[in-house]
């Protein structure tokens, strides 16, 4: 029987369908005002993209923030746990997981298996997150893959002092009417980021490799890069980072399958 | 819909502020405790006392009203028969009613900052207001919480009322005991004069027996919780017990209901419970969630640093001694190692599976010493999760993050 995982982000919904530990089938697509509908959507994209019917599947967890509103999930588990399993699953070696999500970033100890040992997650405020980067590619008048591309191309990066997403926009601003590079203003911005999430891997102490990046930020490479940088280790980023917490909600799901949880 | 909830619901409903400071509701409102069911008796009486104590505050002409902070020895001010009215007890009812938003923006308009703690900024707002009662003395401990003091001085001096400091010194010695003690000896005469009363040691002597009784049944409920889950919410203990161990001490009807509390519990089925937490601090009153969430995984308060009882034996006959002693062996008072050593005793005690610290936005004592405690609980290989927030003030927080973090605490512990 297969198993499917849901994750309900605030910006986008994924899906990932399980034959065993084979992915069959996965969709991420944007979350939109409608969690609910969302989740649905995320699965019947998955379904399709895989040629496989309903009735197929016999077990779903939901996860993310809006892991409450799935119906038809079965059980519902955290992100934290989920990107740990998934994380785990994809880099066996993994001992940290980065997520940056649409609204939060987490860090998360994990031993073997996939179990998680300890976890930070940033404070009330979406600095530095998938939000706060949509905010700033929009400023410099570019969608998430243009702002990576542009921070790519830069050969020195701006110095951005805020991360208040309100503050650094009118700072990206300011800094767009002195005559500031663009390429140099993104990388300005993803440095900002790697500083901030860097600062939360340091509480809980010297990173050991493996580290793995989950989520929608780890696309963008200046991020994973000057992340390297700070914390002295390679980070690793799975082929698809954005599916990794459905993919560990989705073996989670074969788990209770097995064990006859309902 | 239980008394809490019918009070809440009538909040809710724009019930008026004159009705709110009105000694009529009070009483009408016993009326009503009287009438409804409880699961335990030691919840009726303690309606009963709270609302009894909240008419005394309002009755015109009653005995004089003192405003303490959280960690003042109330026994003194129970002695003189006065009414004992902490504002960060009420500032956390009034969140829970739903009515500290208003509070909270009427304190900012008098200058209060933000970053300032949400307790005592409700509390200020609701002054201002006119939902509390009117004072007729502050009486503040300089130990743990450095905001109380400076809140409570400047709204005596707004209201030209007396304001009593007691200074307590950082390290424990008998040169800090003999100097709390007079100070205590002191504030009791001037106290007893504000009313016009005499300072009896009599009825000091009873106050301190009656404190000593309370601490007994406290120790009975703590043996009764030792390793059992009873079939109450998560947070039952702290709900009830902080407000007691706040304005309870050293009236014989508060340790009588304790007493009562500890005998309803040893009656009570209990089961092992799956997960149990140590709880730091206190929690989100605007917000029921966390708690829910634990109640829905079974999950339970085994201990708290807030209701425990730290303090050794109280002799009535050396009033001042024993309760300079008290104040001064506060175990989060001084270094955080302290209280870091404290905890420890308390979790193994009972048996909890790990620590919750919730650190709240503007505690600069709790929330400051999160990284020794964590450092501490890390050493010694027990779970700890920080889960920021704010008691008071719902806004500051996202409430989402909350729950996720509780619960993936609670997923990491296994339940």
């Amino acid at each position: 029987m297969l198993v499917a995982g849901i994750d309900v982000g605030s910006l986008s919904s994924e899906a990932v369908i399980l034959d065993g530990e084979k992915i069959l089938s996965y969709s991420i697509l944007a979350t939109g005002a409608n969690s609910r509908r969302a989740a649905e959507r995320a699965l019947e994209e998955a379904l399709r993209a895989g040629n496989i019917s309903r009735e197929e599947i016999g077990y779903v967890v939901a996860t993310g923030y809006g892991r409450i509103n799935v119906p038809f999930a079965h059980r519902q588990v955290t992100e934290i746990t989920c990107h740990a399993r998934g994380a785990v699953y994809l880099v066996p070696d993994t001992r940290l997981v980065i997520d940056i999500g649409g609204q939060d970033s987490k860090v998360i100890k994990v031993g073997p298996g996939g179990v998680v040992e300890d976890f930070v997650m940033n404070d009330k405020c979406a600095a530095g997150t998938g939000r706060f980067l949509e905010v700033m590619a929009r400023a410099l008048e570019t969608d998430l893959e243009g702002f990576s591309e542009l921070a790519s191309r830069a050969r020195r990066a701006a110095t951005i002092s805020s991360m208040c997403t309100v503050f650094a926009e009118s700072e990206v601003v300011s800094l767009i009417g002195q005559g500031a590079p663009r390429e140099e203003i993104a990388l300005g911005l993803c440095e900002a980021i790697a500083e901030r999430v860097a600062a939360m891997v340091h509480r809980l102490g010297k990173p050991q490799p493996t580290v793995t990046m989950t989520g929608g930020v780890a696309k963008n490479r200046s991020v994973v890069q000057a992340l390297s940088r700070r914390l002295g280790v390679e980070v690793v980023v799975p082929p698809e980072p954005q599916i990794v917490g459905a993919l560990g909600a989705a073996l989670i799901a074969r788990s209770s399958l097995a064990r006859g949880v309902v | 819909m239980n008394f809490y909830e019918h009070l809440k619901a009538r909040v809710a409903e724009g019930l008026k502020r004159h009705a709110l400071t009105n000694p009529l509701t009070y009483r009408v409102l016993k009326t009503l405790a009287r009438r409804s069911s409880f699961p335990l008796r030691f919840q009726q009486k303690l309606t009963l006392f709270a609302l009894e104590e909240t008419e005394r505050a309002f009755r015109p002409g009653s005995n004089p009203v003192v405003f303490t902070s959280a960690f003042f020895p109330t026994e003194i001010v129970r002695a003189l028969g006065y009414v004992v009215f902490s504002p960060e007890v009420a500032a956390a009812l009034a969140s829970s009613l739903g009515l500290a938003p208003s509070c909270l923006r009427e304190a900012e308009g008098a200058w209060y900052g933000r970053d300032t703690c949400s307790f005592h900024r409700c509390a200020a707002g609701a002054l201002e207001l006119g939902l509390f009662p009117k004072p007729d003395a502050f009486c503040a401990s300089t130990h743990l919480c450095d905001g109380a003091p400076q809140l409570f001085a400047n709204l005596a001096r707004r209201l030209r009322v007396p304001f009593f400091l007691l200074d307590v010194p950082q390290e424990e010695s008998p040169e800090a005991l003999a100097y709390v003690g007079r100070q205590l000896e002191r504030l009791y005469r001037q106290l007893a004069e504000l009313g016009g009363r005499r300072p009896e040691e009599e009825a000091l002597a009873e106050a301190l027996e009656a404190s000593e009784r309370f601490r007994q049944a406290l120790l009975r409920i703590e043996s009764c919780r030792k390793g059992k889950s009873f079939p109450l919410p998560p947070d039952f203990f702290l709900n009830n017990l902080v407000y007691l161990t706040f304005v309870g001490q050293g009236s014989g009807e508060a340790a009588r209901m304790l007493e009562l509390l500890a005998e309803e519990l040893e009656r009570l089925p209990s089961s092992p419970g799956r997960v149990r937490l140590l709880w730091l601090h206190l929690k989100p009153y605007h917000d029921p969630s966390l708690m829910a969430c634990l109640a829905q995984r079974g999950a339970t308060l085994a201990s708290e640093e807030m209701t425990h009882v730290y303090w050794p034996e109280l002799d009535p006959s050396l009033p001042y001694k024993s309760l300079a002693r008290k104040v001064l062996s506060h175990f989060a008072h001084g270094p955080a190692t302290r209280r870091a050593a404290t905890l420890r005793r308390l979790l193994e005690g009972q048996a909890c599976d790990g620590v919750v610290c919730f650190a709240h936005w503007g505690c600069r004592q709790s929330s400051g010493a999160v990284e020794i405690l964590r450092e501490c609980f890390s050493r010694w290989g027990i779970p700890f999760l920080v889960l920021e927030g704010d008691c008071v003030d719902g806004g500051a927080v996202g409430k989402g993050q909350a729950l996720t973090r509780l619960e993936a605490f609670l997923e990491m512990l296994g339940g």
